[in-house]
């Protein structure tokens, strides 16, 4: 999973209001809350970061053990993936 | 192509083309009377192009994998929506649907609702109370206990304990009345059981996502969607919104009265 790199499907409307990401599924009506970190994960998936760099950069943006970085980074991505928001990057 | 009728329904014009066979079943629901060849634009007197608001096709033909399913009448109803010229078409499904009347009326309510919209409008699951040209907006999940909570204002008006009608662009609401009277909105709760009376103060962002999860999405279609969160946001931003626990056999009025002076 670590070396996983995932990009936006473009199947899900979603904007970002005050530092946090709403996104909106079109397939099951399913509304994500985002809070800051998750928002910043959401961010950073399209500049092509594999989940351990997108880790790297949760630990010095908000100064948090890596360890907790990681499982905020992988509880993130397991939602994302399940409202089908984003798809894995081939290679 | 099926033939179509021109009719006005709820305040709304729609193109409706159906089989031969649906023909009596839209006169008796609608009163139409005037056929038109085709879907699409007609032409007044001088020429110029005459647009519907929305359109509606029954076909008679299976629609696979349609983002529509709605169980009418005790039969799965399958549908799609197109956006043609700026003007939502709903197609739908009637192969073997029997009776034809609540089909009927659903894909014109459908239609209307998609109109809504199109337009920026929003429907809300929820329960309003209006006094004064200002609306308090009660939402939350069935069991909630926002009908409960819009009953203990006695002498206000209830405008909806069911679906709220956002206008476009977020500043008013009103409740299911084609003619009510529309109310500025002056809050905007969030409701649940809780063990005691609690209100909190919730950020935009928070109000728009819960103000998603709470409307009624017409059609799973993007542009709708994205039209729908910026009405949401601009309600959002410019009207109070709270997080609101509380016992219902408690005075919520008058809790709720209180809190909201000393804020």
């Amino acid at each position: 999973m670590s070396s996983a790199r995932f990009r936006k499907s473009g199947r899900v409307p979603w904007r970002i209001i005050e530092g946090e990401a709403i996104l909106v599924s079109t397939r099951s009506q399913q509304v994500l809350y985002l809070n800051e970190s998750a928002t910043e994960v959401w961010k950073v998936l399209d500049e092509g970061k594999s989940v351990e760099e997108i880790v790297d950069h949760l630990c010095i943006c908000f100064e948090i053990a890596r360890d907790q970085a990681e499982q905020d980074v992988l509880a993130c991505i397991g939602e994302l993936r399940s409202l089908g928001a984003i798809e894995d990057v081939a290679g | 192509m099926s033939p179509a009728s021109r009719i006005v329904w709820k305040g709304v014009t729609i193109d409706v083309a159906a089989p031969a066979l649906w023909q009596p079943a839209i006169k008796k629901l609608t009163g139409a009377s005037e056929s038109i060849p085709a879907m699409g634009p007609l032409a007044d007197a001088r020429g110029a192009a005459l647009q519907p608001d929305v359109a509606v096709e029954l076909v008679d033909q299976p629609l696979e994998s349609s983002p529509v399913e709605m169980t009418i009448a005790g039969r799965t109803v399958r549908g799609e929506f197109l956006d043609e010229d700026r003007i939502w078409k709903l197609r739908l499904s009637c192969r073997g649907h029997r009776p034809l009347g609540p089909l009927l009326e659903y894909a014109l309510e459908r239609a209307r609702m998609v109109e809504w919209v199109g337009r920026g409008g929003v429907h809300l699951h929820g329960c309003g109370v209006a006094s004064h040209g200002a609306a308090r907006l009660f939402l939350g999940p069935s069991g909630s206990g926002k009908t409960t909570l819009a009953r203990k204002y006695v002498g206000q008006t209830i405008l909806s304990d069911e679906w709220l009608w956002l206008e476009p662009g977020g500043n008013s609401v009103r409740g299911e009345e084609v003619e009510g009277r529309t109310y500025r909105v002056e809050a905007v709760f969030f409701i649940a059981h809780g063990p005691r009376f609690r209100m909190k103060t919730i950020p935009v962002s928070e109000a728009v996502a819960r103000l998603m999860a709470n409307q009624f999405s017409v059609a799973p279609v993007e542009q709708l969607l994205q039209r729908t969160m910026d009405s949401l946001q601009q309600l959002a931003g410019r009207t109070p919104a709270y997080r609101l626990e509380t016992r219902l056999v408690d005075d919520v009025r008058a809790l709720l009265d209180t809190a909201l002076v000393k804020r």
